[in-house]
């Protein structure tokens, strides 16, 4: 275990790329505000470098009659650290974030800080579009109108006759027409041997920009009212994610609404790699980098793919098994009410 | 995310008002009414879905303007449709089967329903029956673009029909009381005597009841002029037109009455058996694959280069335990029990455009089907060869089609060739699909 | 046309004198030398004004650009732009060191000066800046207190402190001469550029005799800064620290820091300088003020009070403007506090925690103490008390802040008034440090939906400062082991200082009986 006390060195170490959780409810452009702030205190908290002397080279004084020059060193007060001020400020910190629109999007954010090769990275990985996972919890019975429990209320509806299996159903046939669209955002001639080629690999990451596209769609927890939909996407906005859980329960002949949007996963990123809010300090941050390094390398491995990556690369979902009994404390688990 | 409510439970703070924040839930949420759209007892519905080419009317909409040039040309539904007369008339249709330019419909639940047989499309030789042109009362029906029901000369009115299957211009139905068939008799295949002076039109219905066939007939099958009739035994009868050997007689003439298939079937029981134009292959229930008819296309080279084969031969693939097979134009298809999917024969095999005979089977691979999900298996279950086209549907109801497109019969919005296996849009699952040569109909159940 | 130009520029100069009498910065001089520098210390008059320069760094201090005239601004625009330095390129005035009056040209007085340096007359002592101070520079804020001849003495307990006025600052201005009100266009138009005032001519003659008694050869023999040419020697005590000019004007005090006493003296105190560098009085003050005179009175009287030494500087770090109050005023509110029964423990506490109040008006004070009392209903030690606790409970404004949270909490949340008072009692910081809005979000989650009653809530007033997703986690954790039980009669208790206070570790290994990684496994699901 390594013990950093000197500020300076702390400062070299903050240079990389990692991932935060970010909670629920606040936005995602004060994620940089807040870390910025929150290393600051830090930092200025840490050992400071001693205060350079000043070299004074005073001529030989007329009293003693020492035909030689004195050379003395005396503490350069221009420096000291009660005149300078503190060390670091919040404008020092140059620090990157991917960025969304809903607030109450929670989970899974790639944060660079450092400029130089931290920034060109983070340049690099955002300009492709990510496998995104996300864990959508929505609760049947009612439908609003901005498609969060926070809305105001448009419609209520049964939903008794609603079983898991009937859900996936729905589910396997969204996935099925969305596979359409991923094969035309290919950009392949469908008839040539390419696409019959490309097709029988499997499920590809389109290169280009696209329209949404959703790769998988389950259904992961079903506790009538409130299930939860595990979606892996690409080019994805909130608008989409929050639409997709309304139009499934259409289908279904119901309604529902969106308690809760968590994403998991950010392309080679996952939940084991996010910093909680607590760790958003220094020790967190410089081990963040540490450990989201082997992620990183493969994100920018995959970049120079044609097709970018396999979605069965990509190691599928936490280091958790199913049978793990930390998975059964998960909030989804239990009825949402007052909560 | 989290609403932010009043819980009135606590005396003292019954008038809190949080902030200026909305409300989330609405004080008329409590008053609202509850819609109900499904009950727990509702079943899903069976529904009929047509497309394909149009021009005969075999899709049975009719269109009020059919000079019309646009996208959604009423000459062919590039994309799967539901019958409109189903839910109008809140008729569910049961089985289906597709001939050359005509439709016959089967309806579930005969005794709730006047009529059980329905048809729809071309009439040029009688296949469907008799029927007045709806629009000028004097003249009969040749092209006939609504479902209309067929009525069969049953002595008890009640008897059921069983299963109908569709020729190039003939339809066989198999009902309680025997084997009836309808359209066109140039080679024998609708069970009567071969009159070559027999004038076979739209104005003329000549029901023809099969006889020399054993009672339990438990299903029937038709090729381009030929049919097939299966026991529950397992015993194959054929008739109709046998110049390349698909009677499977032994010989190369026509039959009109319905004879045993021997061969190497004999001591078999043949379970399933397709044949679309002249190569027949057969299933039986061990797994094993029986074929005879034309080879021309290299169908049947694992034992011959032989261009005929007039007797059933076992086809020693060993693939397996084998769980469909079907005899398409060209193309032959088989799936065995772990729901690979193996084609073979010319044409568009579904390998790409690059490949296009194959005289042994070869795998069209797995991952085209998506079958293995994220924790659900839902490996293939059927396939159907037609024509020029070929279906694969699976376990859970995904109709994957391949195969020439020219009257937008895969179904995919196009009418491009489609070289390789693409899942077909339908918001059901697939429970019978019937392929013709230009326009398909498939029984779908609803998801919900 | 000289005669005009000449009244210009007085007139000039007088707005500048007025001017600086109310600038906001004294510095010291610069070692640019030009001959204009040999006028302005005999005058008294240190044209940097800090906007000005900060606006425009490349002009010079000297450049006699006056706000407030809006002819000269007219005027100065066009040459504004012109980046030169030199006196002789401006076209507005006259240059000072002219060659009108058949003296000498700069270049002839530098040769001389060469000529006849010597070592000896260049070995000269180091330059003493404190030298040019003026004590007594911008605090005169009215005109009655300004009183050149009599030197003010006021009578403190810690003896009588005499500030004397400095004698070279220009005249009153008396009542014959143009009110300043008036503005310059007006003046322009009833006397147009060219006619000049004799009154007002004459009114100025104080400035122009000072400027012609003044001897300029001997002010440029003795003055330091006149030796840019004058060879310098390897054994001058300048040599000893060769640095870059002193610029006019610097915006932190750290370049002073190696030749001001007082900020020497104030590191060795141990006071954060830096905190000073944005408030321009209080760093005027250390950098021209006098320690005895401006600032250990006051540490007197802070000692007096019943500060501790290391109390002393974390007081003038916080709030150094303590130091431009006037002590008689300070020991009023002292006097004031101890007769309301603070003792000296308390007014130390008052001190070191809010020092602004002793910046507040007495009156103030009292009122605000007053509605604190009143509107809580507290006896005289329960105020006392709350001082004790949070003594900038009265620097906020009541209605919008502590009353308004007050009356939220009796009326919209339903809490007595004997609980809300001793929710004050026990953490006034509920009522001062949170708005409506947060206190009403986290009590509607503590209340609805963790279920602590109002009686607990009252208890424990603190848990309100815990942000509510905190509260939420562990809350949500608890309920997921089935371990939320919060009513002290039933088994297995948790208080709500052990649900919202606390590290993790102590919150999992006390509350919950789980691991601090299984609770940061929940919190990632929430």
């Amino acid at each position: 275990m390594a013990v950093l006390e000197k500020a300076a060195e702390a400062w070299r170490l903050l240079n990389g790329v990692f991932c935060v959780y970010k909670p629920a409810g606040i936005t995602f452009n004060s994620i940089r505000f807040r870390i910025a702030n929150k290393l600051t205190d830090e930092l200025n908290a840490m050992q400071r470098e001693d205060v350079p002397p000043l070299v004074k080279i005073l001529p030989p004084s007329p009293e003693d009659d020492s035909a030689e020059f004195r050379v003395t060193t005396v503490p350069d007060l221009r420096r000291h650290p009660l005149v300078v001020g503190p060390g670091y400020t919040k404008e020092d910190f140059y620090i990157r974030h991917t960025t969304g629109f809903l607030k109450e999007m929670a989970g899974v954010t790639v944060v660079s800080i450092g400029s130089g090769s931290p920034r060109r990275i983070f340049e690099a990985i955002t300009d492709r579009n990510p496998v995104c996972t996300y864990h959508i919890d929505g609760k049947f019975g009612l439908r609003t109108d901005d498609y969060l429990e926070t809305g105001r209320v448009l419609e209520k509806t049964s939903f008794d006759f609603v079983t898991r299996t009937r859900l996936q159903k729905f589910l396997s046939f969204y996935q099925a027409r969305y596979q359409k669209l991923i094969y035309q955002a290919y950009g392949v001639d469908p008839q040539s041997q390419e696409a019959y080629e490309m097709h029988s690999r499997g499920l590809l990451r389109p290169g280009n920009v696209s329209n949404p596209l959703l790769y998988r769609i389950q259904c992961v927890s079903f506790h009538k009212p409130y299930f939860t939909l595990e979606v892996q996407c690409v080019n994805e906005t909130d608008k989409f994610l929050l639409k997709i859980l309304n139009d499934v329960a259409e289908d279904l002949k119901s309604s529902a609404v969106c308690t809760k949007i968590r994403r998991i996963r950010w392309g080679n990123f996952t939940l084991d790699h996010a910093l909680l809010y607590k760790h958003w300090n220094v020790a967190g941050i410089i081990e963040g980098i540490n450990e989201c390094g082997p992620a990183v390398r493969n994100e920018l491995r995959l970049l120079e793919e044609p097709y970018l990556t396999d979605v069965k690369d990509i190691p599928q979902g936490p280091r958790l098994t199913a049978g793990d009994p930390i998975l059964s404390l998960s909030a989804s688990n239990f009825p949402r009410i007052g909560t | 995310m989290i609403p932010q409510r009043v819980v009135s439970s606590c005396r003292r703070c019954i008038h809190t008002k949080i902030g200026n924040r909305p409300r989330t839930y609405d004080p008329r949420f409590e008053e609202m009414e509850e819609r109900v759209f499904r009950t727990t007892k509702t079943e899903p519905k069976l529904r009929t879905y047509v497309w394909g080419n149009a021009r005969t009317g075999a899709l049975a909409i009719p269109e009020d303007n059919i000079r019309s040039r646009n996208k959604d040309s009423p000459y062919m539904k590039r994309s799967p449709v539901r019958l409109p007369f189903c839910e109008l008339t809140d008729t569910r249709f049961k089985q289906t089967s597709c001939g050359y330019g005509f439709t016959l419909f089967l309806a579930d639940k005969p005794d709730e329903q006047l009529n059980q047989l329905f048809g729809a499309g071309a009439n040029t030789d009688g296949q469907i029956g008799h029927h007045k042109h709806p629009d000028k009362p004097k003249v009969a029906a040749e092209y006939i673009n609504r479902p209309l029901p067929i009525s069969l000369p049953f002595r008890n009115r009640h008897s059921r029909v069983l299963e109908v299957a569709a020729g190039r211009a003939h339809s066989i139905f198999l009902t309680e009381e025997g084997c009836f068939s309808m359209g066109n008799n140039a080679y024998g295949q609708c069970g009567r005597e071969i009159n070559r002076d027999e004038e076979s039109s739209h104005r003329v219905s000549a029901v023809t009841k099969v006889s020399g066939l054993p009672k339990d007939v438990k299903s029937v099958r038709c090729g381009q002029d030929n049919s097939f009739f299966l026991t529950t035994e397992g015993k194959v009868y054929s008739l109709g037109w046998g110049a390349d050997g698909q009677t499977g007689l032994g010989h190369h003439d026509m039959v009109f009455t319905p004879q045993l298939v021997g061969g190497d079937i004999a001591s078999e029981k043949i379970v399933d058996l397709s044949c679309a134009a002249d190569c027949v292959l057969a299933l039986s229930d061990k797994g094993e694959v029986f074929g005879w008819g034309n080879s021309e296309y290299r169908q049947l080279a694992i034992i011959t280069d032989h261009p005929q084969i007039s007797v059933p031969v076992h086809l020693p693939f060993k693939l397996g335990t084998i769980r469909s097979v079907s005899s398409g134009g060209t193309v032959c298809g088989l799936v065995n029990e772990s729901g690979e999917v193996y084609v073979w024969g010319f044409g568009l095999l579904g390998k790409g455009p690059e490949l296009t005979d194959a005289d042994r089977p070869s795998l069209l691979p797995n991952s085209l089907f998506a079958a293995k999900e994220f924790g659900e298996q839902n490996p293939v279950k059927t396939i159907h060869c037609s024509l020029v086209h070929s279906a694969v549907v699976t376990e859970r109801g995904d109709l994957f089609m391949w195969g020439s497109n020219d009257s937008g019969q895969i179904g995919l919005g196009h009418q491009k060739t489609q070289y390789f296996p693409l899942r077909v849009p339908i918001p059901s699952s697939v429970r019978q699909l019937s392929l013709g040569v230009d326009h398909n109909a498939a029984i779908c159940k609803a998801l919900i | 046309m000289g005669t005009a130009l000449l009244a210009q520029w007085l007139k000039s100069r007088y707005l500048l004198s007025s001017i600086l009498r109310h600038s906001q910065w004294h510095y010291p001089m610069s070692t640019y030398s030009t001959g204009r520098n040999s006028l302005l210390p005999q005058l008294g008059l240190y044209a940097c004004s800090r906007e000005k320069l900060s606006r425009h760094p490349d002009s010079s201090y000297t450049d006699i650009r006056c706000v407030h005239s809006e002819v000269q601004t007219r005027e100065n625009e066009r040459s504004r732009t012109s980046r030169s330095r030199h006196p002789s390129t401006r076209r507005n005035l006259p240059p000072l060191d002219s060659n009108a009056d058949g003296q000498e040209s700069n270049e002839e007085y530098f040769k001389n000066a060469f000529a006849t340096a010597t070592a000896e007359a260049s070995r000269k002592p180091p330059v003493d800046w404190n030298q040019f101070v003026d004590p007594d520079d911008r605090y005169r804020l009215s005109e009655e207190e300004f009183d050149r001849d009599v030197a003010k003495k006021t009578d403190t307990k810690f003896g009588t402190v005499e500030i004397k006025f400095a004698s070279h600052l220009a005249p009153k201005p008396t009542s014959e001469m143009k009110p300043r009100r008036q503005s310059v266009t007006e003046e322009l138009a009833e006397e147009p550029a060219m006619n000049v005032n004799p009154e007002f001519v004459d009114s100025l003659s104080d400035v122009s005799t000072d400027i012609q008694k003044i001897d300029w050869e001997k002010i440029e023999e003795s003055y330091p800064e006149q030796r840019p040419l004058e060879p310098v020697e390897e054994t001058d005590l300048e040599m000893a620290e060769v640095k870059p000019a002193k610029q006019p004007f610097s915006y932190n005090l750290a370049s002073y820091a190696n030749e001001s006493d007082n900020i020497k003296r104030l590191i060795e105190m141990g006071v954060q300088v830096w905190r000073f560098d944005r408030d321009k009085d209080v760093s005027q003050l250390f950098l021209t003020g006098e320690w005895e005179v401006k600032i250990q009175p006051w540490v007197d009287w802070m000692l007096d009070t019943g500060l501790e030494k290391e109390d002393i500087k974390s007081v003038l770090e916080r709030s150094p403007r303590i130091l431009l109050e006037k002590l008689p005023e300070l020991q009023e509110k002292v006097e004031y506090f101890r007769s309301k029964k603070f003792d000296r423990a308390l007014l130390k506490t008052v001190l070191i925690g809010a020092p602004i109040v002793f910046s507040m008006t007495v009156r103030r004070i009292d009122k605000q103490l007053g509605e604190l009392q009143h509107r809580f209903g507290l006896i005289g030690q329960e105020v006392r008390d709350v001082m004790n606790e949070y003594p900038k409970f009265i620097t906020y404004p009541m209605a919008s802040t502590w009353n308004l949270n007050r009356l939220c909490l009796i009326n919209e949340m339903g809490f007595t008034k004997i609980e809300v008072k001793k929710m004050l009692l026990k953490d006034p910081r509920v009522f001062v440090k949170l708005s409506k809005l947060v206190i009403s979000d986290r009590f509607d989650y503590l209340h609805n939906v963790v279920g602590l009653p109002h009686a607990q809530i009252a208890a424990f007033p603190d848990i309100l400062m815990v942000n509510k997703r905190t509260i939420r986690e562990r809350h949500l954790f608890l309920k997921a082991l089935k371990r939320n039980q919060y009513d002290p009669k039933l088994p297995n208790y948790v208080s709500p200082t052990a649900l919202c206070f606390g590290t993790d570790a102590q919150f999992c290994s006390g509350c919950a009986k789980e691991s601090v990684w299984t609770f940061d496994e929940f919190c990632k699901t929430l």
